[in-house]
């Protein structure tokens, strides 16, 4: 009997070792995708993130259920919290009793289109929290850096860990969980604003609308980028607006499955000269200097009759505004400059 | 206060039909005092009513022709497919290395628009990235941790 | 409902010994329901005609197979949910996604409304601003979400059948379909809440 037991033992192992009991490298992540909408847990976090050449990092205590989720930031003697609740982020500010809302956008997982241009594959194992992790890495199929490397809780899927690189290759955020407890019990009111406090919420919802419906909402024909980087779809078209000048521009939204790609559009205003190109001979406009900072007041639109592009380059993407023809287009994504410039000046 | 919590949370299981026992009868009690509840759970069942009303879209014709072609031949030992799908893919993959080769040998110079790298952005500009934001937030395998702390990081800029 | 799974069962016996009049005509009836959920998956018109076809021509090939002809419709959704996963691994040009992209046809994220003479027996929202925020809201959820909305709402599947056919737990999809629930009610509020125009 015993020598039965011990080979088939040993069989066993050697499957399991073998991974061939294991679920393929994409399923485990499309896994930990559903994983985060579908279990309860709370637990510590460490999390850093590159934001204009600056790093930032944080602890947190992050509780979530049923796909709503809280984190409650703790850095340098300040303490905030940041609640997802499905439909809206909502920003607590516990010294003013304060809650600021925005607009959660809800974009589909496309696994076929992600599965298309990217691979995933093992990177081995590892502890985090004191739990087996498999770790996965996700890179461009037609190659470049990785993209994310992900540690996923070998028994909920969840994940430990995770980084993230941008185009270039450089690791531009990452969070680990230092505690973790699965199935706890957690209030609904955990994830809604304390009573009392005084919520700020922007008018507009984020509705998906044609570029015909954007068009006539923002009184100017909008155009599509006639370049798209490869393996880039188009999600939708948002009428966004923001800041004190409330700002209003259409936003074509794009995703190659994992990466997110934003065209912002709004017509030239007339003291920006809209024209012919080629600006020269018409003069430079005064009050701007050359590190593309506005002059004067409002947004500093530049010099008219002035056509150049002004990159910024944040590290987790880069923006790029391009002032065309008839159009002014701001394109944000994570992407080499040279895509960027290519996609907004196919627009005119 | 809580109590509502705890039904509003449920009532789309209970609109569902997910619920049953003890739940099922604790949401209908609550129901029965509750008018707030009441207008969600009909706006819930709206939404059922809308879904239920949607059209299923034809396949494109021709389908049929194509299908009865296809039974009537006896079956390819070898798959075609990812013949072509190869020969496909490294033509594209040829077609982008040429098209990218002419494009960055193309100079930004005279009477093109000129790219100036900024350190820092202007009003409109850090709008644009402060809008991405949420949609990098709802993004697949988004580090939600990391993206909160910039959305914390603009907020206290304001 | 019991007499329609009669009326398929004989189909499928029919068809199964090589009759493929009956199989025209199961074709005829679950055609849409199929391009419709491959449709939810797949963004690609293109693309989701060739599985439909490719759905089809499997479901012939492998009719004997088939140990229960009363489950016909959730096999068949089955062979479909396959094929959407091996499209994934087939490889296909890039360049087919960024030409249709490029053309600027959002159109293309939306299923066309069907033809008039297309209605069946019951009111149905053909065409009009409704149906296209409904679907606009629904492209917003998951595939998962989807595609059970689909099955469920549209194609008339039990949560059961629906189970079976995507090898999942019954209270998954009942689940899936709760959040989704949850999700549209939000994303029509306009439409949905008291006092809105219908």
């Amino acid at each position: 009997m015993k020598p039965c037991i011990a080979i088939f033992s040993l069989l066993l192992i050697f499957f399991a070792g073998a991974g061939l009991a294991d679920s393929t490298p994409w399923q485990a992540v499309w896994d930990s995708e559903t994983a985060t909408e579908e279990i309860t847990m709370t637990g510590r976090a460490t999390t850093m993130t590159v934001n204009d050449g600056r790093s930032l990092s944080a602890t947190a205590a992050v509780t979530a259920a049923r796909g709503k989720v809280r984190f409650d930031y703790q850095a340098d003697g300040r303490r905030w919290s940041l609640i997802d609740d499905g439909t809206h982020l909502i920003q607590l500010r516990p010294h003013r009793k304060t809650a600021l809302l925005l607009e959660r956008p809800t974009l589909a997982v496309d696994r076929t289109l992600a599965e298309r241009n990217y691979v995933a594959r093992e990177g081995g194992e590892a502890v985090i929290a004191g739990r087996p992790a498999r770790v996965i890495e996700i890179a461009p199929r037609e190659g470049g850096p990785l993209l994310f490397r992900l540690w996923l809780d070998r028994k909920t899927h969840f994940a430990l860990k995770r980084e993230r690189h941008n185009i270039e290759g450089r690791l531009t955020s990452g969070t680990e969980y230092t505690e973790v407890q699965f199935g706890p019990t957690v209030a609904p009111d955990v994830f809604a604003v304390p009573e009392g406090w005084a919520a700020r919420q922007p008018a507009d919802r984020e509705a998906k609308l044609s570029l015909g419906q954007l068009s006539a909402r923002l009184g100017f024909a909008l155009r599509s980028p006639q370049y798209l980087p490869p393996g880039y779809v188009l999600l939708g078209g948002y009428e966004q607006g923001w800041g004190r000048h409330r700002l209003r521009m259409a936003e074509l939204r794009y995703t190659d499955g994992l990466r997110m790609l934003s065209l912002f559009q709004r017509e030239r205003t007339g003291e920006e000269g809209a024209g012919g190109r080629g600006g020269r001979g018409r003069g430079h406009g005064r009050g701007r200097d050359e590190g593309g900072r506005g002059g004067g007041g409002g947004f500093g639109f530049g010099p008219p009759g002035r056509e150049d592009m002004t990159l910024i380059d944040r590290g987790t993407e880069k923006a790029l505004r391009y002032f065309g023809r008839n159009a002014v287009v701001v394109v944000v994504g994570d992407l080499a400059a040279e895509e960027l410039v290519r996609m907004a000046k196919s627009v005119d | 206060m809580t109590d509502r919590d705890h039904i509003v949370d449920r009532l789309p299981d209970y609109a569902v039909g997910a619920l049953r026992g003890r739940a099922k009868v604790r949401v209908e009690s609550h129901l029965a005092e509750c008018a707030a509840c009441r207008r969600e759970l009909a706006a819930l069942a709206r939404t059922g009513e809308l879904l239920n009303s949607l059209a299923l879209e034809e396949a494109p014709s021709g389908t049929w022709e194509a299908v009865r072609e296809k039974i009537g031949e006896p079956r390819r030992a070898a798959p075609r497919r990812p013949r072509l799908a190869w020969g496909l893919a490294m033509g594209v993959v040829a077609l982008l290395m040429v098209a990218v080769g002419i494009f960055l040998q193309r100079p930004l110079g005279l009477g093109e628009p000129r790219l100036v790298v900024a350190v820092e952005a202007d009003e409109e500009m850090q709008a644009t990235i402060q809008g991405h934001l949420p949609t990098m937030w709802a993004a697949p395998l988004a580090d939600e941790a990391a993206v909160g702390l910039r959305l914390a990081a603009l907020e206290n800029n304001e | 409902m019991t007499e329609e799974r009669d009326e398929v069962q004989e189909l499928v016996s029919r068809a199964r010994s090589g009759d493929m009049a009956a199989f025209e005509n199961l074709y005829r009836s679950h055609q849409a329901g199929i391009f419709t959920f491959i449709r939810s998956q797949v963004r690609h018109r293109e693309i989701a005609a060739d599985l439909t076809q490719e759905t089809f021509v499997r479901a012939w090939e492998s009719l004997k197979r088939l140990r229960k002809p009363g489950a016909f419709r959730g096999w068949l959704h089955r062979i479909a949910a396959n094929l959407v996963r091996d499209e994934v691994k087939s490889g296909r040009s890039r360049l087919e996604i960024t030409e249709s992209t490029l053309a600027g046809d959002e159109g293309a994220l939306l299923p066309e409304p069907p033809a008039p003479e297309s209605d069946g027996p019951e009111q149905r929202l053909v065409d009009g601003e409704l149906s296209r925020r409904v679907w606009a809201a629904l492209e917003e959820l998951s595939e998962e979400h989807r595609a059970a909305v689909v099955m469920h709402h549209m194609e008339g599947m039990a949560v059961e059948e629906i189970a079976q056919a995507l090898g999942v737990r019954p209270g998954t999809i009942m689940s899936r379909l709760s959040r989704a629930r949850e999700a549209l009610r939000h994303r029509l509020s306009r439409y949905v809440e008291e006092g809105s125009d219908d």
